[in-house]
């Protein structure tokens, strides 16, 4: 994934304006068309997050726990003449009148719950009897008794039997997942086109979100996936929400091979549930996480393509910079495009010379922060070095502000800017240095030959204590 | 040789900043006061101020900013309540709030508004006294294509929250979109009151410092509080134990975060500290609640803090923010003691500040829990109310009225409050631009 935010991709358009004396005498005026090139720095992002995302075709789309239309909340509520086959392990609450109790006792019920559409046999064990007793504040035989409304979130599961029974829940199984993406792998590799599923996230009560974590085995052919706590949208777990242990775990095979570039596992909490897409490689079937991103609109073709438009645009308008301006914007986007490439998930940048994404240089994978605090950092360096060098030509100031002449007086006058250009990224040149050396580390600890197992292992328990519970 | 005489006393230092302090730990935690607002209401009913002692406007001012940081934590985080089904994020106070842990969001905020005061006081006075002049000349000439890239960079990256939901691709997109719109619609309703505001004549002559009042106090003071009303939420039990403990990652990320969007807020003219916090999490990339809350903290202190210390600087002459151009007025900083007591005051309020807040917050928490949430919303929104009619009479009331349906549809469409800045923002836009008479022409103001 990018460490790169989008405000340092902008910030990078802006810095670019600086290189252009003519594009800053017209700031100074009061011309703004310079903040084009921001724009056209953070397009690449627009361009997928504002439209991409949305109009990607979506083969198949899981709802683990349906939102209510009114509260935007999971889970909502089903009838239960509704409840089919097709809604199994899907979240949602049933309301109704306790009919039989068949049987109660400490950590186990079985009853009968009956609304205006039908009647189903209810099931609640283990914590889910507890938080059962503690929602209702009375036994279920209280409950009957009283002929008391009650509502119970669950989902519908189909016992040793055969029969259909709600299983009282506060989250859905995440077996309906499991099911779902190796259905859309097996279908990528039929079909030989990509398929992309949609992975909905839960969202519930207080804002907090149900974390889910979708595991490739690749060696057994398994997607695993864990269904973990509540969490806030900032990550934060909350204490005594993880799902007991019996619906814990959701497994599916898959027919066909395949395989998982990134080695950590696939993350679902907050904000939205991912597109993931599927597509065949040779004999095997690969994962591109959210296949709407890194395209076109991250590659150096379009960085071109967006100059010459802009510079066309402006040239329409009358602007007389219009030249430097599409320059500006051009070096802007491409600085998107590269600032890309130093995280992990790549861009295809060429196209139509290439056809994929391009893996990207994965500096510092342990502290991605820091990677775009530093490249943040080149371009106030970048700034401050060209509005210092640019002041007195422009009229600004009479002379430089900042003279390393004037302090360290071994440095010559001609060489004056070059070493406060050097003093300046500095800082971000030892992070990106730091960063090779981590990227190292982490290669040699996670892809070195011979210890694959051991790698999917460790980052599965790195992922499985971010589930939490484990 | 010119000899300039300077009286102030450390006495004077304190008595007025602690006076300042005293009035901001007394006011700040009502929704919508804002610290300029306070300060209005205060030059505007006490001549003290006025006729008597040249520092006491200044340090007054300062030491009650100071408290405002600290204090008006308690409005955001216990007085605008919200329901998840209105919002489709909650702020991490809210939900803090709702989960019972609505001190414990204070503390945490405490802690980035005590790092925020340090760390302001500690660099104006060392590193800062050399390099603000450097960065204020270099920057100085690009101050309004910093702000329209500031507001232009806040449409870019508002995320569509809603877009999810939609069956089918143009569906999702058109949720998507309607959310972006909407942030479209509130900038430039906002910014059209604010130009009524400016230029109609509506608010009289003899208040015109206090023009601005009913808008601010309409977009984020009013809608919080009457759908606190409206939505009749009882709070649960408040944990209001003095402990918080955290991750230093995430003091050390959320200070960062927040000094460099306070930072932004306090150099640049017109920025806010919402826009500044926004791209101080981006430099910092900020994460989690915890981080968060302390980055709110410390952006705040440094944005208003920092905004007025700027007119203590004596050779910089900068003046930014609304208390600075209100105090401006009257006072002009003669010698380096000046800045350095200020910097003086500020860690002294802060400290102050940091036990008013933290025990207010256990009174409100408990108080909450025990009087009717909507009862406590109404007195406040009568307050409000009453402030704006004080201050500007009827006509205030009106735009009062708007300004609060505009903050109304703000939330309706999911998108940043902070787009009701456009009241500031689009009139300095079209000013700079030049477009300004065009404007008030069609709207038929001129």
């Amino acid at each position: 994934m990018s460490a790169v935010r989008g405000w340092t991709h902008f910030f990078s358009g802006l810095a670019m304006v600086t290189f252009f004396p003519p594009l800053l005498l017209d700031l100074i005026n009061g011309v703004m068309w310079p903040v084009l090139a921001g724009v056209a720095a953070y397009m690449p992002d627009f361009v997928d997050f504002k439209f991409r995302k949305f109009l990607w075709r979506q083969d198949i789309v899981v709802d683990p726990a349906p939102r209510d239309p009114r509260t935007k909340l999971s889970p909502r509520r089903i009838k239960i003449n509704k409840l089919s086959e097709a809604e199994r392990w899907r979240l949602y609450y049933i309301q109704g009148y306790v009919g039989r109790v068949l049987e109660e006792r400490e950590g186990f019920a079985k009853f009968t719950l009956r609304d205006e559409t039908g009647e189903i046999l209810v099931i609640a064990r283990d914590r889910d009897y507890t938080k059962l007793r503690e929602t209702l504040g009375s036994t279920i035989e209280e409950a009957a008794r009283a002929k008391r409304r009650i509502s119970i979130s669950g989902f519908l599961d189909i016992g040793e039997d055969g029969k259909p029974y709600w299983n009282v829940a506060d989250a859905p199984h995440p077996q309906l997942i499991a099911n779902k993406v190796a259905e859309a792998i097996d279908r990528a590799y039929e079909s030989g086109r990509m398929v992309t599923i949609k992975i909905h996230n839960i969202r519930v009560a207080g804002d907090f979100y149900r974390r889910f974590l979708v595991h490739y085995d690749q060696d057994n052919k398994r997607i695993i996936v864990y269904m973990g706590p509540l969490v806030s949208t900032g990550g934060l777990p909350l204490e005594g929400t993880e799902p007991p242990e019996y619906r814990k775990l959701g497994v599916a095979y898959t027919k066909y091979s395949f395989r998982k570039v990134y080695p950590r596992p696939t993350i679902i909490d907050a904000f939205s549930g991912p597109e993931i897409g599927y597509v065949k490689s040779g004999e095997v079937v690969e994962e591109v996480f959210i296949p709407w991103h890194r395209g076109f609109s991250h590659s150096v073709t379009a960085s071109l393509i967006a100059g010459v438009v802009v510079g066309l645009l402006a040239l329409l308008v009358g602007y007389t910079n219009y030249l430097y301006l599409a320059v500006a914007c051009t070096l802007g986007y491409l600085a998107h495009v590269l600032e890309d490439q130093l995280g992990f998930m790549g861009s295809n940048l060429l196209p139509p010379l290439t056809k994929k994404r391009v893996p990207g240089l994965m500096l510092f994978p342990t502290r991605p922060g820091l990677m775009n605090f530093a490249t943040n950092w080149l371009m106030l360096a970048l700034m401050i070095w060209n509005l210092n060098r640019f002041s007195p030509q422009l009229g600004v100031t009479p002379y430089k502000l900042i003279r390393l002449s004037t302090v360290i007086q071994s440095i010559p006058v001609h060489l004056e800017d070059y070493a406060l250009l050097g003093l300046l990224i500095a800082p971000t040149l030892l992070v990106y240095l730091a960063g090779v050396v981590d990227r190292s580390l982490f290669i040699r600890k996670y892809r070195a030959p011979g210890v694959e197992e051991a790698k999917r292992k460790e980052t599965l328990e790195e992922a499985l204590e971010e589930v939490g519970g484990y | 040789m010119i000899v300039v005489e300077y009286f102030i006393t450390v006495f004077d230092v304190i008595l007025w900043g602690l006076m300042g302090a005293s009035l901001g730990l007394a006011l700040s935690w009502i929704p919508g006061l804002h610290i300029a607002n306070l300060m209005i209401l205060v030059l505007y009913a006490t001549p003290l101020f006025t006729g008597g002692n040249e520092y006491a406007a200044p340090y007054f001012a300062l030491g009650a900013v100071v408290a405002f940081s600290f204090m008006s934590s308690i409005a955001s985080t216990y007085l605008s309540v919200s329901d998840e089904s209105m919002m489709l994020m909650l702020f991490p106070s809210q939900r803090y709030l709702l989960v019972g842990r609505g001190h414990r969001a204070v503390l945490l905020y405490c802690i980035g508004a005590l790092i925020g005061a340090l760390f302001l006081a500690v660099f104006m006075t060392t590193i800062g006294v050399v390099v603000m002049p450097i960065i204020y000349n270099l920057f100085s000439p690009y101050y309004w294509f910093a702000l329209l890239a500031v507001v232009l960079f806040m449409f870019l990256s508002e995320w569509p929250k809603e877009s999810d939901l939609g069956r089918s691709g143009l569906e999702r997109l058109w949720l998507a979109w309607r959310q972006i719109l909407g942030g479209l619609l509130v900038f430039f309703a906002s910014g059209v009151l604010g130009l009524y505001a400016t230029y109609s004549g509506l608010i009289k002559l003899e208040v015109s410092f206090a023009r601005l009042t009913p808008l601010f106090i309409g977009f984020f003071g009013l809608p919080w509080v009457l759908r606190n009303i409206i939505s009749r939420r009882t709070l649960p039990a408040q944990d209001t134990r003095h402990v918080v403990e955290t991750a230093p990652s995430a003091v050390i990320n959320g200070a960062t975060s927040g000094i460099i969007g306070g930072g932004i807020a306090a150099f640049f003219p017109v920025i806010t500290g919402g826009m500044g916090a926004l791209i101080g999490g981006h430099m910092a990339s900020s994460r989690g609640d915890d981080a968060f809350l302390i980055s709110q903290g410390a952006a705040r202190t440094v944005y208003y803090t920092g905004a007025l210390f700027f007119l203590f600087h004596p050779t910089m002459r900068i003046t930014r923010g609304a208390v600075a151009w209100l105090v401006g007025g009257l006072y002009t900083p003669k010698a380096w003691i000046e800045f350095y007591y200020g910097a003086a005051l500020i860690i002294l309020v802060a400290g102050a500040s940091l036990l008013g807040t933290i025990y207010m917050s256990k009174a409100v928490a408990k108080l909450l829990t025990r009087v009717s949430y909507a009862k406590i919303s109404a007195v406040i929104a009568v307050f409000l109310v009453a402030l704006v009619y004080y201050l500007t009479g009827f006509n205030g009331l009106i735009l009062l009225a708007a300004a609060t349906a505009v903050g109304f549809a703000a939330m309706v469409f999911n998108t940043r409050l902070s787009y009701c800045l456009g009241a500031l923002i689009l009139p300095v836009l079209l000013n700079i631009t030049g477009y300004t008479d065009e404007a008030l022409t069609l709207l038929g103001i001129r």
